[in-house]
């Protein structure tokens, strides 16, 4: 079993529900509007939170290269020697840590338009992990 | 309302106080001893230095690194007794310049006369217990969350992560490179070379910089800190007892925190701007100084870039011209800007905040020795904690404030 094996909780079945349908959901603030990160559980003014569909429309903020062989090897760089990870700006406001895939590291640049996928590392949920446009 | 500039009020108060003793132990990978054994060896070493004695001593504010361990107990060990001021404190690596800060107020205030203020750490049990694991996030998988398993396969594990991510951002929007974070690695072994306490002391070129392995890109080994074993404490009182001690004071001429609670959305400034913007300011303001006044600076430095963005946010040259400004190594030795006088936490020991306010101390007493600086009468200390979460700003000097 993979060290980074995700097993939901019956607060997160909404969230692994619908990774497992390729949706990623993040949360929305029913008094204030505003888009939360997955993770949060109230909004900075103190008030619920609601699932929504993000677009899955994203912007490097910034990464950073593990140069080892990753732990997993779906989070491996296309060459398999390391993995990526990084910052997303999500569409919808927030920023999102998340495993960076598919990409050659050198292509990688802030601002660049990134597009959610989704990975399984071990015998887990399904994940977000993000990809050039 | 009153007439006076921000921060003149507690420039006031820290002018009623000064550091008059500083106690190191043995740094670095000095094994089978506490916290709390090095805490309470450091405090006796400052009050010694400072020609006190414990009973002297009426408040204690101490700090643990990431081992703990250090308690309350630690006043009793100290055979301190009745005390009207004991706490612990925590403010990351941000803490030493916030206990210096609270003591001044609680002399200020009449609340204590003589308070040691004292850091200690035992993370390392023996020689294979490495920096990085027990800086690293270590979440047992069974008591785990499930987005804290998905932070983890995001690499959001840690300090190196962090500031991996924090140095790309910078790197990606301005140019930086990785041999200009590496002359600040190169300056500070140059100081290294020149203190006796320093780990290490043998000097680096950015060629061995650039070839050391990887932790996270785009940080070297020669940009990661260590993580030592080892206590650190100050002693400060009164300005009227200061003067007639041991040691020449060291007087405090203005501080400041800002803790910038980055939103990290849209808009957020994690890896561009810190703490340091506010709190430099503050410190700065409270002194009457510029940058342009500061005749060395010891900078929280758990990685190169944390120096590198630090000068920059406290306006030592404008946001994202960092890396040009430290390239022709005016940080160094005979350099026009001495900066992290000791090897700071890259080369010397790593004992958070107060590995630079004890580096201030000693270089703003002239006790520096073979590394002081000739112009020492206006030092600038950091402290940083968090990843990039918690900032405080101290200015010292041998002269006291007007």
């Amino acid at each position: 079993v993979s060290q980074f094996s995700v097993h939901r909780s019956d607060d997160t079945n909404e969230f692994f529900d619908a990774t497992g349908r390729g949706t990623l959901l993040i949360r929305r603030c029913r008094v204030c509007e505003s888009y939360e990160a997955p993770a949060t559980e109230v909004c900075p003014r103190g008030h619920e939170l609601d699932w929504v569909a993000a677009s899955g429309n994203a912007r490097l903020v910034t990464w950073g290269i593990r140069h080892e062989t990753p732990d997993d090897p779906v989070l491996a760089t296309p060459d398999g020697t390391s993995c990526a990870f990084g910052l997303v700006e999500l569409q919808e406001g927030p920023w999102m840590q998340v495993p960076i895939v598919g990409v050659d590291p050198a292509s990688l640049a802030e601002g660049a338009e990134m597009t959610v996928r989704f990975l399984r590392p071990g015998e887990s949920e399904a994940i977000p992990a993000f990809s050039l446009a | 309302m009153t007439a006076d500039p921000p921060g003149r009020e507690f420039a006031r108060v820290l002018a009623q106080s000064a550091i008059v003793g500083l106690g190191i132990t043995d740094t670095g990978k000095v094994y089978g001893r506490s916290g709390t054994s090095f805490a309470a060896e450091a405090a006796r070493l400052a009050v010694a230095d400072a020609g006190l004695r414990l009973d002297d001593v009426d408040g204690l504010i101490f700090s643990n690194g990431v081992a703990g361990g250090v308690t309350l107990r630690l006043a009793r060990e100290l055979g301190l007794r009745d005390l009207p001021l004991l706490t612990q404190m925590s403010s990351a690596g941000a803490t030493a310049v916030v206990q210096i800060q609270t003591a001044a107020m609680a002399i200020a205030a009449g609340r204590a006369t003589t308070v040691v203020c004292v850091h200690a750490d035992a993370p390392l049990r023996g020689p294979t217990d490495r920096g990085g694991e027990i800086y690293g996030r270590r979440l047992d998988p069974r008591v785990r969350t499930p987005f804290e398993s998905m932070a983890l396969a995001g690499q959001n594990r840690g300090a190196n992560y962090g500031y991996a991510l924090a140095a790309q951002r910078h790197i990606a929007r301005f140019g930086t490179t990785s041999e200009q974070l590496g002359a600040i690695a190169v300056a500070q072994r140059q100081w290294a070379t020149l203190n006796p306490r320093a780990r290490f002391r043998e000097p680096i070129s950015i060629e061995d910089h650039q070839n050391s392995r990887w932790i996270v890109e785009p940080l070297h080994l020669l940009d990661c800190c260590m993580v030592s074993n080892g206590g650190v404490a100050v002693v400060v009182t009164g300005v009227e007892r200061a003067k007639n001690l041991q040691q020449s004071p060291v007087y405090l001429l203005g501080s400041g925190q800002s803790h910038p609670g980055y939103s990290m959305r849209r808009g957020c400034e994690f890896g561009i701007t810190t703490g340091a913007v506010r709190s430099g300011a503050e410190a700065m303001g409270m002194a009457g100084i510029t940058p342009a006044d500061v005749d060395i600076c010891e900078l929280y430095d758990c990685y190169t870039y944390t120096v590198l963005v630090t000068l920059e946010d406290y306006g030592f040259c404008a946001k994202g011209e960092g890396g040009a400004f430290v390239e022709d190594g005016k940080l160094g030795p005979g350099g026009s800007l001495p900066t992290n006088t000791g090897g700071g936490q890259l080369s010397g020991f790593y004992l958070w905040g107060m590995t630079p306010l004890s580096e201030a101390v000693l270089q703003a007493r002239g006790d520096a020795g073979e590394r002081q600086v000739a112009k020492h009468n206006v030092v600038l200390v950091s402290g940083n904690g968090g990843l990039l979460d918690y900032h405080a700003s101290l200015v010292v000097s041998p002269l006291e404030p007007s």
